[in-house]
């Protein structure tokens, strides 16, 4: 008796649980189309609020080396090649011997690779170079980040040149 | 208990189980209680059937004037219904084998427009649901979508597609910009025109409001726009990187990639902004968080193997396990509404292709072999892709059922349009509409 009083109250939550079923989907207000279906039409909205430090539209092309020289990476890595790490020398040095100078690191990748993960990727580059310096004994201060992932490619062309170009840390020197 | 009285007492079990049985049988989701005609969606072993449905001239007619926009309601509601992945729409609704009818009238009283449908069994006539939807000249076509939704509804309990909308990013590098679009693309709004890079927007699970990324500072900040007013107000900005946001799915936090410990890393911020918690703690790469819809678990990228694969965390980052162990590069994953499967984007030979993997690792699925794909994120009802696809002159941004199907393009002629983000439906949570 116990037995099928217990499966009684297994199939009685079961049925319950099956007669759940989520909530209509509502109708709404409809909003206006000024144009028929099928014609693909673009609509600008008036200009939002200015941001708050006018940015210059970017350029190709622009952020050709300064007093520190660029450094280049590998594919798909952030770890500072030999070459790099002497390039990196003598831009610490530069550093070393100006110390009223600041420097903004810029980390790039190729156009290859998933746009998000391009940004942490260029992260790991800028950042890559700032723990350099810093190991060298500059002040963390005087140094700043940012990744442009694949947004800034020094060259926009689609070929194995480009990429090695792109694949970058780049310094801007205040 | 004498032996007799044991074989008795398993007899009672056993007619229990029988009666139980048959109950089950019975018993499906919950519209049988109410014994409604039985057309819906089967399931069979190959995936499912395609439920048969024509569309009949109503009774009353039509006037002369309101034919064309009659006609080009039902165009609206049946290129819909294909589009769901649901239906195979007949030529004459009285063919036979025709599981579904749709009847529309188009009335008017003065100003006041009104589509009266009816949705029907194929077989017996009897009624599913009959409706009166408002409407004006300008909104027909919405009408429809909301129309072809509530059908789908109808008939497999899941919430349609063709009244959401698809945020997205195009634009030349250096100057994108944020557009939202309906999903048969016809206008397309421009909702940012800062001059400057944007980047990966995310929905909140209401649909009123969306996150991106956008470098207007200088720096890459995260801001969150009301999709009703259309301002935007600055989320997260911490020291550092600040990018991949994705809203909780109880629409109380955003998960998202900061650098400001030293390297990329994954934190849950709450809406107001404050920090909640650290979720990843590895010295490389981690970044592009998907919650689960249970709100339990987050998957996320992350180098720590080796090369970018899908990883699983707890929401409190207590462990980690790898889901992806083919290909030495797998990015973007997103966890599908329903839960059983991780969209993700695969290097297959040089080019990227969407794929699926559980959340378990156990079966990886590829669902494109075309071009080269990325940014793959589910419609609400989890059965559909939008994704971004490149190459042979065919740039856009695409939509594909989860099973890698039926591929259709939904925006192209703006230039590389990418980071699509699929709305719910619109009105979602709101009251139901009265029964005409």
């Amino acid at each position: 008796m116990k037995q099928v009083l217990v499966l009684a109250v297994v199939l009685v939550s079961l049925i319950t649980l099956v007669g759940c079923h989520p909530k209509k989907m509502p109708a709404v207000e409809p909003a206006k189309d000024t144009k028929t279906p099928g014609e693909q039409v673009t609509r600008d909205l008036p200009s939002q609020k200015p941001p708050e430090k006018p940015i210059t539209p970017i350029q190709f092309g622009e952020g050709e080396e300064g007093v520190l020289k660029d450094i280049h990476f590998e594919y798909d890595k952030y770890n500072l090649t030999d070459q790099a790490a002497g390039i990196m020398g003598q831009n610490a040095e530069y550093l070393m011997k100006n110390p009223e100078v600041t420097a903004l690191i810029e980390g790039h990748c190729d156009e290859r690779g998933t746009e998000e993960y391009n940004l942490a990727l260029g992260e790991k580059r800028a950042l890559a170079a700032r723990d350099y310096f810093v190991r060298f004994g500059i002040d963390k201060s005087r140094l700043s980040i940012i990744s442009y992932g694949e947004e800034r490619p020094l060259d926009p062309a689609s070929f194995e040149d480009a990429w090695t170009k792109n694949r970058r840390d780049h310094f801007v020197v205040k | 208990m004498t032996r007799r009285d044991k074989a008795r007492g398993s007899g009672g079990v056993l007619w229990a189980v029988i009666l139980g049985g048959l109950v089950l049988a019975g018993f499906g989701p919950a519209e049988y209680l109410r014994a409604e005609p039985d057309v819906r969606l089967k399931i069979t072993s190959q995936g499912y059937t395609k439920i048969r449905i024509g569309f009949r001239e109503a009774e009353p007619g039509v006037e002369g004037r309101l034919k064309d926009a009659h006609r080009q309601f039902l165009a609206v509601v049946r290129h819909d219904l294909e589009m769901s992945g649901y239906f195979e729409t007949v030529k004459h609704a009285d063919a036979e084998g025709t599981n579904a009818v749709v009847e529309a009238a188009l009335t008017r009283d003065r100003d006041d427009y009104s589509f009266e449908v009816r949705l029907a069994d194929g077989l017996s006539d009897q009624t599913i649901f009959k409706r009166k939807y408002g409407s004006s000249p300008g909104t027909f076509s919405q009408t429809a979508h909301i129309v072809a939704d509530d059908i789908v509804y109808a008939l497999t309990g899941r919430p349609g597609i063709a009244n959401t909308r698809l945020a997205f990013v195009a634009g030349p590098r250096g100057n994108s910009h944020i557009y939202l679009a309906p999903l048969d693309g016809s206008e397309r709004v421009k909702l940012t025109d800062l001059g400057t890079i944007v980047m990966s927007p995310s929905w909140s699970p209401d649909g009123s409001r969306l996150a991106y990324v956008s470098y207007q500072t200088g720096t890459p900040a995260i801001y969150v726009m009301d999709i009703s007013s259309l301002a935007a107000t600055r989320f997260a900005s911490f020291e550092g990187m600040n990018a991949t946001p994705a809203w909780s799915p109880d629409g109380r936090s955003l998960a998202i990639t900061l650098s400001k410990d030293g390297n990329p890393e994954i934190y849950i911020v709450a809406l107001d902004g404050t920090m909640e918690k650290r979720i990843t703690y590895y010295s490389g790469i981690d970044c592009s968080p998907s919650w689960a819809p249970n709100g339990l678990e987050v998957a996320f990228t992350s180098d720590r193997a080796g090369g970018p694969q899908i990883f699983v965390t707890d929401s409190d980052g207590l462990y980690a396990r790898q889901i992806t162990t083919e290909g030495t590069y797998n990015t973007s994953p997103a966890w599908s509404p329903d839960g059983s499967l991780i969209a993700y984007v695969s290097r297959i030979d040089g080019k990227f292709q969407i794929c699926t993997v559980d959340p378990f690792g156990v079966t990886t699925r590829v669902l494109t072999s075309s071009g080269s794909n990325e940014d793959p994120k589910w419609s609400a009802d989890g059965m559909h892709l939008a994704f971004s696809s490149t190459g042979g002159g065919n740039s856009g941004i695409y939509m594909i059922t989860r099973d890698g199907g039926d591929r259709r393009k939904l925006i192209d002629g703006l230039e590389r349009p990418r980071n699509p983000a699929w709305s719910p439906p619109l009105g979602y949570g709101k009251q139901p509409p009265t029964e005409g």
